[in-house]
């Protein structure tokens, strides 16, 4: 049997369950259906995002902090709450819907006081045989526990450490296209593939550079970019959910540290990152629950340093970084948690020098939630960050921010 | 391409060789009182399993991957609908991405009974409304013969070799429940006229058959937790309202119920709305059996 075959064959079957639609036995009461849903319209939300910061820096003093081998100054000023005072985090707008009994399309729109994003639109199959389902166009990529997560659902006001080292503010957010095969075993076991741009300017990069000599020209990169596997899995322990993931990404990581200018340079090369992860959810009740979740990221580039005097040396990066939190529902309307941020590894070698990078960086932060309804929810959190560096001089950054969020519209159900 | 489908075919071929249940029918439903009726007409001709316990909350049910699995493998998946599971089972269905349950494979019971309380207006301001009307359809024991119809109708077109079984065991069904109801209606005669308040509105298909009033919910809007402010204004409506009764379910902490009932020296009831959410109510009609001994045992 050959792949043109199967195609036929599911075309086939599909044409022959959408004849069966037709004959319903039992009429249904036809006047109960929602209101956008007889209209043919899609569900629709819009979340919104504020927060009032305090800290201990002033802003100057903030936006110029860095970590030595992950980011830049300015690092921390692309996160959520980056102001001193009032902020508006964003508003995120949404849309989904069945397109046909085959696809459905999923889109939300990222909306920032100056800028309007589209974060994720993307189509699912619906109708593949055997448990597979494709997913195309632009999407966060499902490495890892919580990259696929959206920030109104995060537990904490921003994201882990070392997340945002290794994908950047935004997450691993990449046009490209998925495929999924729920495994046919006893427990729950999912395989994942995917293909992406490679556009993500932090561990990889689609776009290349040439140095002002024009000693050497990187060219830009084509799709696919970066290839990512993954394995999920999960089981129950009665009411103890046990959830473990390992993840991979392969790749070719091309960074413009502002080559053009006197003391820059540019990285090119193999950029590989394996990802572990791990969670327990205890569920107490229907509103009560604890739940220990932990992720290991691991980031290996090989390849080569262009100065901007146009000499080029061997590069090469060995770094890792680790979240730990513990999270405790207490019911429908409190929530506290502690997360413990870690990098760890931090060994860059350019040419022959050990770039001597600072290790073992880390961050601890409590959080409590109060949330009226489902819809609404403040949360106040304490950070005391160690990782910020100013140069080479470490800067202590304790933090306080009170963040609120609104949901109107529709409510989509949150994934485990 | 070619490797990959042979091996996905070797695969394939050892799962379903080696399932001892590969010729059953399997049903997955949202909640324990639908896979109660259903195995009322499967018998054993079909697996059956449902994901919600029965102890929870039906409107906050926690997803969990196993649930997926199990829709994985699912040639029908029976839910209440009317947006109880709205805000759990979506993403499960996707993730399961089983071809089966779309269309025909899923069936919504709620379309086949008469809802109430269907919002004029809709309105978050109002608490966490159900567009659809009161979802908790189930706790009228008229909706039951209706929802098992459906049930077995749909049971039927799937698994046509069975049918005559089938059919066999839901006039079994039909005439059990007749029998029962009767029992049922003649016991809670003696509550009819009488006032009661709920936790949530729960109960209301149930006390609107057996005509007992409704004077108010300890939330003051659906889904928002009681406060003490209103709590205060329910102790007066007790007292001018005659209520004799408090009902509470299993899954919110009865402690404001508690408080209420003492003030006012009425008796608060705890009160199953599922298939095992107390011990006792271990199918649909024990259940009932439990619902209407709890709440004539003085």
């Amino acid at each position: 049997m050959n792949g043109k075959n199967i195609f036929v064959c599911f075309i086939l079957t599909s044409l022959f369950q959408v004849t069966l639609f037709a004959q319903e036995v039992e009429q249904p009461l036809s006047s109960q259906s929602s209101g956008s849903s007889a209209k043919l319209l899609p569900d629709i939300f819009l979340n919104a995002d504020f927060s009032g910061v305090y800290r201990n820096l002033n802003q100057d003093q903030f936006d110029s902090l860095g970590i030595p081998g992950f980011g830049d100054a300015g690092f921390y000023s692309e996160t959520l709450n980056p102001s001193k005072g009032f902020n508006f985090n964003y508003a995120e707008l949404g849309m989904y819907s069945v397109v046909d009994p085959f696809f459905d399309l999923f889109a939300t729109f990222h909306l920032t006081v100056s800028t309007f994003e589209i974060e994720e639109a993307y189509v699912r199959t619906l109708r593949l045989p055997g448990n597979l389902q494709l997913k195309f166009g632009k999407f966060l990529s499902s490495f890892g526990r919580l990259n696929e997560v959206h920030a109104h659902a995060w537990d904490f006001s921003d994201q882990p450490l070392v997340y945002h080292s290794f994908w950047g503010a935004e997450n691993l957010n990449e046009m490209g296209t998925r495929f999924t095969w729920l495994m046919p075993v006893s427990f729950y076991l999912q395989i994942g593939m995917e293909a992406l741009t490679g556009n993500n300017d932090v561990s990889f990069g689609a776009t290349g550079f040439t140095d002002p000599g024009n000693n050497y020209t990187v060219d830009n990169g084509m799709f696919p970019g970066i290839y990512i596997g993954y394995l999920k899995s999960s089981f129950d322990i009665g009411d103890l959910v046990v959830l473990t993931g390992f993840s991979g990404a392969s790749g070719t990581m091309r960074i413009d540290h502002d080559i053009a200018s006197a003391g820059g340079s540019g990285i090119y090369g193999d950029s590989s990152l394996l990802g572990a992860d791990f969670t327990l959810k205890w569920i107490i009740n229907s509103v009560k629950s604890l739940t220990w979740q932990s992720e290991f990221i691991y980031r290996y580039v090989d390849g080569s340093e262009y100065l901007n005097n146009g000499i080029k040396q061997s590069y090469m990066a060995n770094q890792s970084g680790l979240y730990s939190q513990l999270v405790f529902q207490i019911s429908k309307t409190w929530k506290t948690g502690i997360r413990f941020d870690l990098l760890q590894k931090n060994q860059v070698v350019a040419g022959i020098f050990n770039k001597r990078y600072p290790e073992n960086i880390s961050r601890y932060a409590p959080m409590m939630e109060y949330s009226p309804s489902e819809f609404s929810r403040l949360r106040l959190q304490y950070s005391y960050d160690q990782s910020g560096y100013d140069g080479s001089n470490r800067i202590i950054n304790q933090q306080v921010a009170l963040n609120a969020n609104f949901n109107i519209g529709s409510h989509r159900a949150h994934s485990f | 391409m070619k490797r990959f489908i042979i091996f996905m075919f070797i695969v394939k071929s050892m799962v379903w060789g080696s399932s001892t249940y590969a010729e059953k029918l399997k049903v997955v439903t949202a909640y324990p009182f639908i896979a109660s009726v259903t195995e009322q007409i499967t018998g054993d001709f079909a697996d059956v399993q449902f994901l919600a316990n029965g102890k929870w909350d039906p409107h906050f049910v926690v997803p969990r991957p196993s649930y997926i699995s199990k829709l994985r493998d699912a040639d029908l998946l029976i839910i209440n609908g009317a947006e109880l599971e709205v805000g759990w089972m979506p993403p499960l269905v996707s993730q399961a991405s089983n071809s089966k349950l779309s269309g025909n494979g899923t069936l919504d019971l709620s379309r086949f009974v008469k809802l109430q309380e269907i919002p004029q207006t809709l309105s978050r301001a109002a608490g966490d409304v159900h567009p659809d009307g009161n979802p908790h359809y189930i706790l009228n024991p008229e909706n039951i013969i209706p929802v098992a119809h459906v049930i077995f109708t749909r049971i039927s077109e799937l698994d046509p070799d069975h049918a005559m079984a089938y059919k066999a065991n839901f006039e079994t069904f039909k005439k059990k429940w007749r029998e029962k109801l009767k029992i049922w209606d003649d016991q809670m005669k003696k509550l009819k006229g009488i006032s009661v308040i709920e936790y949530h509105g729960l109960y209301h298909y149930f006390l609107g058959k057996y005509g007992i009033k409704t004077e108010g919910t300890l939330e003051r809007l659906p889904g928002i937790p009681p406060t003490p402010r209103h709590l205060v204004s329910l102790e007066k409506i007790i007292v001018d309202k005659k209520v004799k009764l408090i009902l509470q379910d299993v899954y919110h902490s009865p402690d404001s119920a508690q408080m209420l009932a003492k003030k006012t020296n009425i008796r608060m009831v705890l009160v199953p709305h599922d298939v095992g959410a107390v011990s006792e109510a271990k199918d649909i009609f024990l259940l009932y059996d439990e619902i209407v001994r709890r709440m004539t045992n003085d």
